[in-house]
């Protein structure tokens, strides 16, 4: 055990709260971008941050904070305001047990990134510059490179002290191409807990991104109304996380009696061939975790199976109010956060459908590809395909612009027709938002889907 | 700050460091009762330099190791971005903006708990089966910047905010309703919690009925909510970077008229007693209020002093800046008009005066479209329909879509009760027709 391991023990063993944890974290992070050739916003830093967690008296008290010298005030300040909510509040608050684990993780990679030279690191990006400035109707190219070691340190009273080593490398593409007023991007982002290998050799999707971009310039508009569309792996694998993936995180269920009902076990949502899943320990992905930030260990969990609801995500708290298993979702975004019901690596398992047989099947519709974002408020998406392309009688035709999609969760997932055989996930750079929580590293896939009447914006 | 300075002073000639300090006590409530008191506690700077003429950068919370932040800084600055800038020597006289509070910093955590209550009371009273989360928040922030230029510039700000939300689901029929109110200069927190419940009340009642819209073009009434959501994809064109970059729609267009109408987007730091409101930008420059638009013709772009140097120009002073990061272009305290009375009136009777059109106060997934081309399709997450000047009910499962530019010409009215939401005060608007789909 090192100082700061020791630290932490020596500081829970004092409490006499009903649960306690402590996360200290240390992040340090080189990052920059290339814009038409030119570096900008080159930047290091180091973070370092804390928090304490107490359940005292049936309350939770929050504290964190960047000076880890007053362990002993701060944790007393989380009891004092725990006691102060008791105060208020009569019904107890309490936390299912997990076992004591006592572990030190460290996520695999081939080249370590802090070994690669920046002067490398800022090669490799001129190099991707160079491939996309061939592109001649680009009016900017942009690369923006980042890496992250994380240092981080868990302890709670059930006896856990958890340290972990891990490393995060990404890149993201960025095209914009220009013709008078019509303005276009293409981009794509490549991340996860993995290593230098995940940015490097990527010579050929960058000179697609620069292609589509400048496709995207003579794109047609679509037309607003419904359609039949196939999504793509990363399009479907938003789907997944935005249209259930939220919906199926306990904390929005919890204390909601009607809710609840909605979202009864065994109600059935889809056909028999639809699975979803969320699963934190698949290694290198970008919702990658060996352990939750409650010091839960991650399961496989099937939130459909065979169409049908199966389960849900959980934190300590909302798994003993609900009476479920333990799921390992509970996830800040860092020590300045506390754990809340985070999806990980999501994502709707294969079937078996070729694509080809997907597209074949479709008379008029809509392929869609890759995605822009997307948000839920539980009963509705909206997610906005990156680009998108005209099927007609089985046949891929003239690239499409502005494809945003909407519908209601509940009647979308029913409408899933085909589910396709070639599952894939996506990390990235970005992630997913929650309750000012913005941005997690998650995962997101799936096979090409097909699904009916989808409601398109359009202009 | 001192400490930090002097060392650097032995390795560079030039450079900033910008400090900040912030303490923040978040009360939140969830599902209709009090969850958790959260206290944050942070402290740290960011080392900008210059060397060899490029820039170099690093930031820590860590005050333990100054002297490895600073290296860090030597050694990017090798690969840096070229500098375009000299930091400012400029020293002026702050304005009493009221933007620290003693009021604000004298609320406590039991006072905290007693408004959220409050709000919470009032919020449940509207219907047995809904669950609702309040957040009461307090800021103390303290930002210092030291430049090598012999600038030394400190602001204390206080940040007051509640926030309201409500859920209820139904089988099919699932509605959320948030609100916010910043705390100003000489407003009370009775009104403030007041102000959150009415505006709450008032969707919900309106929401109870469903109804369907037809597709096809509507009058669009959009709440100041709604439509600063509008105004945050388009103020993005206005940031220096994309001006630079020649990808801003509105590149080569300044000074020109572009909107027929006489819209008018004010960006004002010296907003007494305003959330965003400073004295000094990210850069050290002092803080000046700039019209984005005014009266439908381009005048200004939102410069820190590197982006200013590139295009050859001044900075404006509308850098922003935290100690994470490199100061980037930004925006303060952002004010929509239309100025023309004539386009002036009443809410009641704007709504009044509307046939058949909707009604739009939330968004679902805006800013996922081709903003830089002006282009929007988003959800329409909370709005309802118009007929014969009343609201009927609550419409679902639809999107508008449309251009933002366009769309700022279609203007025809505004209301008189302008509202703040995040960093944009603007009234209700009311636009002739978009697509509804």
């Amino acid at each position: 055990m090192n100082g700061m391991e020791i630290k932490i023990k020596k500081i829970l063993e004092k409490s006499n709260s009903e649960f306690a944890e402590i996360h200290i974290e240390n992040k340090k992070v080189t990052s920059f971008s290339l814009s038409n050739s030119q570096i900008e916003q080159l930047e290091t830093k180091e973070v370092l941050r804390g928090n304490i967690r107490v359940l005292k008296n049936g309350q939770w008290g929050f504290v964190s904070f960047n000076d880890i010298s007053l362990l002993e005030t701060y944790i007393k300040m989380a009891e004092e305001q725990a006691n102060t909510i008791s105060l208020y509040i009569k019904e107890k608050r309490k936390v299912l047990p997990f076992k004591p684990v006592k572990a030190h993780y460290r996520t695999e990679f081939k080249i370590n990134p802090l070994d690669v030279s920046l002067e490398e690191k800022y090669g490799l990006a001129m190099k991707y510059d160079s491939i996309l400035k061939k592109h001649k109707r680009l009016q900017n190219r942009k690369i923006f490179y980042a890496d992250r070691e994380e240092k981080l340190y868990y302890g709670n009273t059930e006896g856990s002290l958890i340290t972990q080593d891990k490393i995060f490398t990404g890149i993201l593409i960025y095209a914009v191409a220009k013709d008078g007023n019509n303005i276009q991007t293409a981009s794509e982002s490549f991340g996860g807990y993995k290593g230098y290998e995940v940015v490097k050799d990527l010579d050929e999707v960058v000179d697609n991104i620069g292609k589509i971009a400048e496709d995207m310039l003579d794109a047609k508009q679509i037309e607003g109304g419904y359609y039949t569309v196939v999504l793509d792996q990363k399009l479907a694998g938003v789907f997944a996380h935005e249209a259930f993936g939220h919906l199926s995180e306990a904390d929005f269920i919890y204390e909601n009696e009607r809710l609840k009902n909605i979202m009864q076990i065994g109600r059935r949502f889809g056909t028999d061939d639809l699975n979803i899943i969320d699963e934190g320990f698949i290694q290198g992905e970008a919702g990658f975790i060996f352990i939750d930030d409650e010091g839960v260990i991650p399961q496989k969990t099937y939130l459909i199976k065979n169409g049908i609801l199966n389960s849900r995500l959980h934190s300590r708290e909302t798994a003993y109010k609900m009476k479920e298993e333990l799921t390992g979702n509970a996830r800040a975004i860092d020590a300045f956060h506390q754990p809340i019901v985070r999806m990980t690596n999501t994502y709707i398992d294969k079937g078996k459908y070729s694509f080809e047989e997907m597209i074949n099947s479709v008379d008029d519709g809509i392929y869609a590809v890759d995605y822009r974002g997307g948000q839920t408020n539980l009963e509705m998406f909206t997610f906005s395909a990156a680009r998108a392309y005209r099927i007609k009688n089985g046949k891929i035709q003239e690239t499409l612009k502005n494809v945003v999609l909407t519908g209601n969760v509940f009647e979308t997932l029913k409408n899933i027709e085909m589910i396709g055989n070639d599952l894939k996930l996506f990390g990235g750079l970005g992630g997913c938002g929650k309750a000012g929580q913005s941005p997690l590293p998650v995962s997101t896939g799936a096979p090409h889907i097909k699904i009916k009447n989808v409601l398109i914006g359009g202009i | 700050m001192e400490n930090i300075c002097d060392k650097i002073k032995t390795r560079v000639k030039n450079f900033d460091i910008y400090l900040q300090k912030l303490e923040s006590e978040t009360v939140n409530f969830e599902n209709n009762k009090l969850k958790l008191v959260d206290r944050r506690l942070e402290k740290g700077y960011g080392i900008r330099l210059i060397k060899d003429n490029k820039i170099g950068f690093s930031a820590s919370n860590n005050f333990g190791n100054i002297d490895s932040t600073i290296e860090n800084a030597l050694k990017l600055s090798a690969f840096g971005e070229k500098c375009y800038f000299e930091f400012p020597n400029k020293r002026f006289d702050f304005k009493d903006l009221k933007i620290f509070s003693d009021n604000i910093t004298s609320i406590n955590s039991k006072k905290m708990i007693e408004l959220g209550k409050h709000l919470l009371s009032l919020l449940s009273s509207l219907d047995n089966d809904i669950k609702t989360n309040v957040i009461v928040e307090k800021n103390i922030i303290k930002n210092e910047l030291i430049n090598s230029s012999s600038l030394n510039l400190k602001e204390r700000k206080t940040r007051f905010s509640i926030t309201g939300w409500i859920f209820k689901a139904e089988e099919n029929n699932f509605i959320e309703i948030w609100e916010q109110e910043d705390l100003k200069e000489n407003e009370d927190l009775p009104n403030l919690i007041n102000k959150i419940f009415e505006r709450i009340k008032f969707l919900f009642n309106s929401a109870k009925n469903v109804t369907k819209i037809e597709p096809g073009y509507y009058p669009v009434f959009f709440t100041p909510k709604s439509f600063s959501t509008i105004l945050s994809m388009l103020i993005k064109s206005f940031d220096g970077n994309l001006i630079y970059k020649k990808i801003s729609f509105f590149t080569d267009k300044k000074g020109r008229k572009f909107f027929k109408k006489p819209v008018t987007i004010l960006d004002d730091p010296l907003k007494i007693g305003y959330p965003y409101s400073r004295n000094f930008d990210g850069d050290g420059i002092k803080s000046e209020p700039i019209y984005l638009i005014e009266k439908g013709v381009i005048k200004q772009f939102l410069l820190d002093i590197q982006t200013a140097g590139k295009l050859k120009s001044v900075s404006n002073g509308h850098s922003v800046r935290s100690y994470v990061s490199l100061p980037s272009p930004g925006h303060t305290n952002i004010f929509f008009t239309v100025e023309d009375k004539s386009f002036v009136e009443n809410r009641e009777k704007i709504i009044k005066g509307i046939r058949k059109g909707i009604l739009i106060d939330q968004f679902l997934g805006a800013g996922q479209s081709n903003i830089l081309a002006g282009e929007f399709s988003v959800n329409i997450d909370l709005g309802f329909l118009i007929e014969n000047g009343e609201i009927v009910g609550r419409i679902k499962d639809c999107m508008i879509a449309g251009n933002l530019f366009e769309l700022l010409n279609d203007i025809e009215k505004i209301d008189n009760s302008p509202l703040y939401y995040g960093s944009i005060e603007t009234p209700g608007v009311l636009v002739s027709k978009l697509p509804v789909k």
